[in-house]
């Protein structure tokens, strides 16, 4: 009897201390996963571009005989701007940031200067087919590109008007104004309604009372909607493709640099253009990274 | 100059003009009187007025000028419709004879006009427009001078065509394959990510920065970088596969691996949106459900299995619905890798390739039209079953 007891008891211990010893087992091997998966994410996210830096520095001659340099010499180090100057001047780089400059902070104002308004009436105001309206804008959202890439190529060919930039950023902006007023709708929901009808009852119009009273409370969005905007202008190329590719005075960014990708340029110059395009995005972003974050998730921004 | 137009030509102009007349005359009269009455007798008036003008201006002009005129006209009624009411929105000034609530929904209205043309102009028209266009037989050579509104070309001779090509049905099933790997791909990569940053450890800011990356910079830039890396000369992977005894290859004009990078390309450069998703959610699942499990021995493997997942089942499914149709729909990607050669076509590829290579802008539209199809049919298909899911 004692002993039949005596063994459930021991029974249950050691039961009790494997269950405590798996618990400590499984942490263990997570700890473990869990850094290599962290190395393996840092590798492949960052390392490439790192090596976009690194193969923009280094001549391509060098670059055939010692494909695996990780650092650069010191003289590859102080010559770094040769590669850059050749890009900007050379192939004239210089006007394909302007012109993406142009586009992308032209698209950003309108954007903002449309989205604004029009995400307030969709959280604040009430009329009939609100809900449609919302929908709508989800839908838009969705819709492939290439497929109106095709009639608007025809339309725009017809006006003539292909090869110009107001003809794009118009285009950019049916992409990004659905973007801006989800995002900007779903946080001007989180704002308290108090202080608007305040400012009404006191005599704003709604008007003033959104540039008194609201755009002051959503700086922090207006910014993330900005920079998103800004980031999709920037980083376009579908559209640059099939309206700009016979205007090369029109050329954007993208573009100049997927032109760059023949067999006669030095793949040395190729990543310099690479990283003159990608450095304006990534230093926005780990600025502006806490607004960022939360506002990729709220807009569920397009990509 | 005068052109000869059809009976069924000559309505559609007049179709389209009275329309767009119509709405144009609603709005000035709607943002005027405020009053949807006198709104919709306004558009009507203005409609049929602008129909018949519209009818004889086609009669004796070009398309292209009757683009260029509608965008006048629409562009005066937008500056009419916001400047207009600006005028009478002001405190104190306001018509006695309309209730509030109908100057809120005019000014409503109002706000939201500029974005609903732009989008009408540039997607919902234009979506339409690529129907007629898929049954014409148009070539890139036709344009600019082309009837934008005739339909007495009317023709299957694109479809024919583009389902006759060799490799057509292969691209579909490709396509097919591509979309859903490389969805399914970027979600769990996702989701290994959101376990393995959710809790704090040193430098967890700098490494969630880091895993954006791919996700945010220009895709040009990261398909360059990823065509040098894996470059048959100098690229890092074959000085590695070199070093192990392998075979020197460019992976991404290879046959045999070209399409598999594709896919590799696509869970990398989108596993950063499924990871904020997932993460956020994570973060919100409260700690007491943890707690609970742990007090009824539940190691962490079981934790992970039977709490945090089921919890994460609502995002999973937006998740792949979203991504499902943007991988679906996307053009840049594996045309700038690959170009659609060595075994990568796909269906966005293939409406390029129609428009500029075989010159034939027809069939490039009716192959848009049958992606829209599918794409369509899917999400259609995706919704019934998740809304039974769901209940």
């Amino acid at each position: 009897m004692t002993t039949q007891t005596k063994n459930q008891t021991r029974g249950r211990t050691a039961a009790q201390e494997s269950r405590l010893s798996r618990e400590d087992v499984e942490l263990r091997v997570g700890r473990i996963l869990k850094w290599v998966f962290i190395i393996f994410f840092v590798i492949s996210t960052a390392f490439p571009f790192y090596w976009m830096l690194n193969l923009s520095i280094r001549p391509i001659g060098d670059v055939l005989q010692n494909p695996t340099r990780l650092i650069p010499t010191g003289q590859q180090l102080a010559n770094f701007w040769e590669s850059y100057r050749a890009v900007l001047v050379d192939f004239h780089f210089a006007t394909y940031i302007g012109n993406s400059l142009v586009v992308s902070l032209i698209t950003v104002s309108l954007t903002l200067l449309l989205a604004i308004p029009g995400a307030y009436a969709v959280t604040r105001l009430d009329f009939r087919h609100k809900s449609l309206m919302s929908w709508g804008i989800l839908l838009v959202y969705m819709f492939p590109a290439i497929v109106i890439g095709i009639p608007l190529f025809v339309i725009y060919s017809q006006l003539g008007i292909r090869g110009s930039l107001p003809g794009i950023i118009i285009v950019y902006m049916s992409g990004t104004l659905p973007v801006a007023l989800y995002m900007l709708r779903s946080y001007f929901q989180t704002l308290p309604a108090e202080l608007e009808e305040a400012a009404l009852i006191d005599g704003c119009s709604r008007l003033s009372t959104i540039w008194r009273v609201v755009l002051p409370l959503s700086v922090p969005a207006v910014a993330s909607v900005a920079l998103y905007t800004f980031m999709i202008a920037w980083n376009e190329i579908l559209f640059a493709i099939l309206f700009l590719t016979e205007t090369p005075t029109s050329w954007t960014l993208p573009l100049g640099l997927r032109q760059l990708d023949t067999q006669e340029v030095p793949r040395t110059y190729l990543m310099a253009g690479s990283v003159i395009i990608t450095i304006p995005v990534i230093v926005l972003f780990f600025f502006f990274e806490r607004f960022l974050t939360r506002g990729l998730t709220a807009g569920a921004v397009k990509g | 100059m005068l052109q000869q137009l059809s009976i069924v030509e000559l309505a559609i102009y007049a179709l389209v003009w009275a329309l767009a007349g119509g709405i144009a005359g609603f709005y000035l009269y709607y943002s005027l009187n405020r009053n949807p009455r006198s709104g919709a007798r306004g558009g009507v008036l203005v409609g049929v007025a602008i129909g018949i003008l519209g009818a004889l201006v086609g009669l004796l002009d070009s398309a292209e000028s009757l683009i260029n005129a509608m965008l006048i006209l629409w562009t005066a009624v937008l500056v009419a419709a916001i400047v207009l009411p600006q005028a009478k929105i002001g405190v104190g000034s306001h018509d006695r004879t309309v209730t509030m609530r109908q100057r809120i929904a005019d000014l409503a209205y109002g706000l939201l006009l500029p974005t609903f043309v732009i989008v009408m102009v540039i997607v919902i028209f234009p979506m339409l427009w690529n129907v007629v266009l898929a049954f014409r037989p148009i070539r890139l050579r036709d344009l600019p001078d082309l009837r934008l509104f005739s339909l007495e070309d009317f023709t299957l001779d694109n479809f024919n065509r583009v389902i006759n090509s060799r490799g057509f049905v292969d691209t579909l099933v490709r396509t097919f394959v591509y979309t859903i790997s490389g969805t399914v791909l970027a979600i769990l990569l996702g989701l290994i990510a959101a376990l393995v940053v959710k809790d704090k450890f040193p430098g967890r800011n700098l490494v969630r920065g880091f895993l954006l990356f791919p996700y945010i910079a220009p895709i040009i830039s990261v398909v360059l970088i990823w065509k040098l890396l894996f470059n048959a000369q100098y690229g890092l992977m074959n000085e590695l596969v070199d070093a192990l005894g392998g075979r020197r290859i460019d992976y991404l004009s290879t046959p045999a691996t070209a399409f598999t990078m594709v896919i590799l390309f696509q869970a990398w450069r989108y596993f950063p949106f499924a990871f904020l998703f997932i993460l956020a959610r994570i973060q919100a699942i409260p700690d007491d459900l943890y707690e609970a499990a742990k007090v009824d021995g539940a190691a962490p493997s079981q934790r992970l299995l039977h709490i945090t997942l089921p919890q994460l089942r609502a995002v999973f499914g937006t998740l792949f619905l979203l991504r499902f149709i943007w991988t679906f729909n996307k053009f840049d990607d594996v045309f700038l890798l690959t170009g659609g050669a060595a075994n990568t076509q796909l269906i966005t590829i293939e409406i390029y390739d129609q428009l500029f290579s075989a010159r034939n802008v027809g069939a490039a539209a009716a192959v848009a039209l049958i992606l829209a199809a599918f794409l369509f049919v899917v999400v259609g298909v995706y919704f019934r079953w998740f809304l039974v899911e769901e209940r």
